[in-house]
């Protein structure tokens, strides 16, 4: 930014292609006043990283696209409002997301044991990905039963790769508390997936 | 047993690894509708300043709070004044009032009125 300063001089707003440089606070502060190239940025910047997480956690593309659109929809809601400084927009959205992916889960397994289809004689080879793809749903559906704090806790360091510090940071609580959070979610998420261990394919120790 | 079926803390891990790995692109569809929100719900306020109602501007117009506590402390002493009014001072109010009032009586009609009086007499 300092260094395109002299650019920036030079226009009454900041050029387009600047914007790329500009912060999550800036651009949502740019995005309440009106500026319209804000709201592209902003829409390129979290749209791919907001589906992404989605996907991850629901395992399906349509449910990922509502509660990607849901997401952004509460984002362009919430910008006149934000208060910059206090937390990172990335962090409310990955709450958000996570949030409204859970709700999704936890609504469709309701529904799920009608629509499971018939099992088929897996063609040799497909076995593997059909353990592998029932892995990640059984992952999926014992991640949605964590409470909020666990979850979040535990996906930002996996999904994120955040550090301890850097979720205590962005959770607002200690280290010690993520580190809390982390050992019982995954003892929870072992509770879960207790009953399934056999046929997700783990063998006894 | 149940403790011996239970997933290790390596497998839960591993498990989690293997959901970060998973990855999906947006589709166009996708970016076009989240742009179209972003668009139709953003703030029309390009000039920044929005346009105050009559009262408001009324009362920055007269200096806020200050400038209204003037405004009625002003109205206060004209009414004072008008009502009763130093030495010296013609007395407007008073002119008025008394001659409007004795007006009135006189020109109202009363009971002295329609031969009313007479009437009441002679009965």
């Amino acid at each position: 930014m300092l260094a395109r300063g002299g650019l920036a001089e030079k226009h009454m707003t900041m050029p387009f292609d600047t914007l790329d440089d500009a912060s999550d606070d800036a651009l949502l502060a740019r995005y309440a006043t009106g500026d319209a190239s804000a709201a592209r940025a902003l829409t390129l910047r979290f749209t791919p990283k907001v589906f992404a997480q989605a996907y991850r956690m629901l395992g399906d593309r349509a449910d990922a696209e509502d509660v990607t659109q849901e997401a952004m929809l509460r984002l362009w809601r919430m910008a006149p409002d934000w208060q910059p400084g206090q937390a990172r927009v990335t962090t409310w959205l990955f709450r958000v997301t996570s949030n409204l992916a859970t709700d999704r889960l936890r609504r469709n397994r309701g529904t799920a044991i009608d629509d499971v289809a018939e099992p088929q004689d897996p063609a040799p080879g497909q076995e593997e990905q059909m353990q592998n793809s029932a892995r990640l749903d059984a992952i999926r559906a014992a991640l949605a039963t964590l409470p909020e704090r666990q979850r979040l806790a535990l996906t930002l360091r996996h999904f994120e790769g955040l550090s301890n510090p850097d979720i205590a940071a962005q959770l607002e609580i200690s280290i010690e508390a993520v580190e809390s959070l982390t050992a019982r979610a995954k003892r929870a998420l072992a509770r879960a997936l207790a009953p399934q261990k056999a046929a997700l394919g783990y063998t006894d120790d | 047993m149940t403790r011996k079926m239970t997933p290790t803390e390596a497998e839960i891990e591993a498990l989690l690894d293997t959901l970060a790995d998973e990855s999906a692109e947006p589709s166009d569809a996708l970016m076009a509708s989240v742009m179209d929100d972003a668009l139709a719900r953003q703030p029309r306020i390009s000039s920044g300043r929005r346009r105050d109602g009559f009262l408001t501007q009324f009362f920055s117009a007269v200096g806020g709070w200050g400038g209204l506590g003037g405004l009625v402390a002003a109205t206060c002493a004209g009414v004072y004044v008008g009502v009763s009014p130093p030495e010296g001072l013609l007395d407007t109010m008073n002119l008025v009032w008394v001659v409007d009032q004795q007006e009135a009586f006189d020109s109202a009609p009363g009971l002295t009125g329609f031969g009313w009086v007479l009437e009441e007499d002679g009965a």
